[in-house]
């Protein structure tokens, strides 16, 4: 699953430690989201959605052919 | 709560009995009854081993709660409590069970080629107990999930 969540902390300027922190989560697992290396449960999808005050699927892009 | 890795005060004082009460026993079961044979011998130095370990364990964490500062207990609640974190400990813990799964088959085999029937059977019990265990905890998690 693909998301916008570098950019969008780009243009917010924020740190991935200050993202983490808001969130209550790892710096690492900021990292692996970015990178697609992890997808977030659904608690940690809805978190990061209200943290930057989009929806889910403005963040997150769900592709029907992936597993 | 599985692979959480919660470490609390009432589970380092449980360690600590237990730890303190297999040392003793390893101790002076060993010291004052001076049990005949090797094997049981070697059996009192690994309740010493065992305790000694569980023990040292249990006081390192205490220390560390104590010594550590709010900041760094902080991060580590937060590391702690972190899905990846206790994701990636799951599918280690699913790894490690697959792993113990073929070790125990294979020593079973092992054991009966060389003729220790009784370690072969114990091997053979383990592997079963072990597939006991996943299928009860399958059930009881369809149940609840």
């Amino acid at each position: 699953m693909k998301n916008r969540l570098e950019q969008l902390r780009a243009e917010r300027g924020i740190r991935q430690e200050e993202l983490a922190a808001a969130l209550r989560v790892s710096r690492q697992t900021i990292s692996s989201l970015e990178n697609g290396r992890y997808n977030p449960s659904i608690q940690l999808a809805f978190k990061l959605a209200r943290y930057f005050h989009l929806t889910v699927e403005e963040i997150f892009i769900y592709e029907e052919d992936e597993p | 709560m599985i692979c959480k890795g919660k470490w609390n005060k009432h589970l380092c004082m449980l360690m600590i009995i237990l730890g303190t009460a297999s040392f003793l026993f390893g101790l002076l079961t060993f010291l004052i009854g001076r049990p005949e044979g090797s094997h049981i011998n070697t059996l009192m130095g690994m309740f010493t081993g065992f305790g000694a370990g569980i023990l040292g364990v249990a006081a390192y964490q205490l220390l560390r709660s104590k010594l550590l500062s709010r900041e760094k207990q902080e991060q580590q609640e937060i590391n702690r409590q972190d899905e990846r974190n206790i994701a990636i400990t799951r599918t280690a813990c699913t790894v490690a069970f697959y792993a113990a799964i073929v070790l125990m088959a294979v020593l079973t085999f092992l054991f009966m080629g060389l003729g220790y029937r009784a370690p072969a059977y114990i091997c053979l019990g383990g592997l079963y107990v072990l597939a006991g265990v996943f299928f009860v905890a399958r059930k009881v998690l369809e149940k609840r999930m």
